[in-house]
């Protein structure tokens, strides 16, 4: 028997069908199942939903209707905790259902897509590249990516948001939602660094941009921390909203829950500070370091002379020469 | 212990899942719809009404069910499943051999105990 088409007794919106895709994705991603026996079941699954729509009297289904539907439906049978021990750290296992995503939106939108396309992944990472072809930052006011390891660092923040971008579509779940959390992160880590380090020249922009038509370099901080922020949100929602905390049919896709969102963010953020302190301390030692070494004080000067000889960033202090 | 026996009765629902479905259709045909709401409220099985959808479709697929659908005038088309004769020989060989095992288990307490000589 081929798969057979539902009457079209009920209107689906919009919502309704990717709240729909979403839970039969998470049914049945990675599970063994024949592409004729999903195909079979997806359609049964839509008939029941619309039988239960129909049986209340509902001519529309919504995401809002759809919601204790899928949640009597469930994403799968709930697996034992000993086959889930990657997706079973503490605390997992004993986290409640959660509806804290309820009515608000998971999937990313076309509309929104385009915005975090252009504004947090592209120009971001359009800025990173035009910085280390021309380094006009550099010239002008300081050099923000000194090294490649900068550099790296700063792609984070946009290549994480178009993975979780990914991870979220794809019912955020497996390898794919774990490296999107360690990204989404790091890159909100790298981010929030960046804003602080261009807030000085935010207003300049700004006015750049208005009366000038350039001025994005300073801005592009902003933009791939806003980038980082929306994509954590819908990141944090996808990991609120499922029903099952044990996982789907096949754990090693099981969709990642909110404390195992949260560990991994955790260590991204960790990763990005320690590399941020390893790449950035010496410089700033270095800047502090030649303000004391011209101190009247003469203990102090010698002091911060072998600081300066012993860690002292040694281009920071070349610079540093051509401004004094 | 809690946990044990949690993920004990995991494992035996998803093993007595199959012939669950099958028995339920022994009587006769039933309509998708209905059938899965009485599994998923069955005493102790109690699965997620969405875990049987793909177990009937695999099912059906083996060549142990048949299903046709049915226009209703309450709502979307209605979908019958019914035990084909191969799915009707399959239950008779799993209750056979679940009844065996069952009582075999029910027997290991009368067992004479082995004694050290």
């Amino acid at each position: 028997m081929n798969t057979m088409q539902t009457t079209a007794t009920i209107r689906w919106t919009d919502d309704a069908e990717e709240a729909l895709a979403a839970h039969l994705h998470r049914q049945f991603s990675g599970a063994d199942w024949s592409a004729e026996e999903r195909a079979e079941a997806e359609e049964d699954i839509r008939r029941h939903i619309e039988e239960e729509l129909a049986a209340s009297g509902a001519g529309e289904a919504t995401a809002a209707r759809l919601r204790p539907v899928l949640a009597k439906l469930g994403a799968g049978f709930p697996e034992a905790a000993e086959a889930t021990p990657a997706f079973n750290p503490a605390g997992v296992a004993s986290e409640q259902p959660s509806v804290k995503a309820a009515g608000k939106p998971v999937a990313i939108r076309r509309g929104a897509w385009a915005l975090l396309l252009i504004f947090g992944i592209l120009i971001p990472l359009g800025t990173l590249v035009f910085e280390l072809i021309s380094g006009a930052c550099g010239e002008i006011f300081f050099t923000p990516i000194p090294t490649y390891w900068h550099a790296l660092l700063v792609a984070v923040p946009p290549v994480g948001a178009l993975l979780a971008k990914r991870a979220i579509d794809r019912g955020f779940g497996g390898r794919r939602a774990r490296v999107a959390a360690v990204l989404s992160g790091a890159g909100l880590a790298v981010s929030l660094y960046y804003a602080a380090l261009f807030l000085p020249l935010a207003p300049f922009a700004v006015a750049g941009i208005v009366y000038l038509g350039f001025g994005f370099v300073p801005l592009a901080p902003f933009l791939a921390l806003g980038g980082v922020l929306f994509v954590r949100r819908r990141m944090k929602r996808a990991a609120a909203s499922e029903v099952f905390t044990r996982g789907g049919v096949n754990p090693a896709h099981s969709p990642l829950q909110t404390a195992a969102f949260r560990r991994y963010s955790r260590i991204g953020i960790a990763a990005a500070l320690v590399l941020l302190c390893g790449l950035e301390l010496p410089r700033y030692v270095s800047r502090g370091g030649m303000l004391m070494a011209v101190s009247n004080y003469e203990p102090e000067r010698a002091f911060e002379a072998g600081l300066l000889r012993a860690v002292g960033h040694r281009e920071t202090m070349l610079r540093a020469c051509y401004e004094m | 212990m809690p946990d044990f026996f949690d993920n004990w009765t995991v494992q035996v629902r998803k093993g007595l899942l199959e012939l669950s479905i099958l028995k339920a259709l022994a009587g006769g045909e039933r309509y998708a719809y209905e059938l899965v709401k009485a599994l998923a409220t069955v005493p102790g099985l109690e699965v997620p009404e969405g875990t049987i959808y793909p177990l009937l479709s695999r099912l059906r697929g083996q060549g142990f069910l048949s299903a046709r659908l049915q226009e209703s005038n309450e709502g979307p088309a209605r979908k019958y499943y019914a035990l084909s004769s191969k799915g009707r020989a399959q239950l008779a060989a799993m209750e056979t051999y679940f009844q065996n095992v069952a009582a075999a288990i029910a027997g290991l307490s009368d067992a004479p105990s082995i004694k050290n000589p």
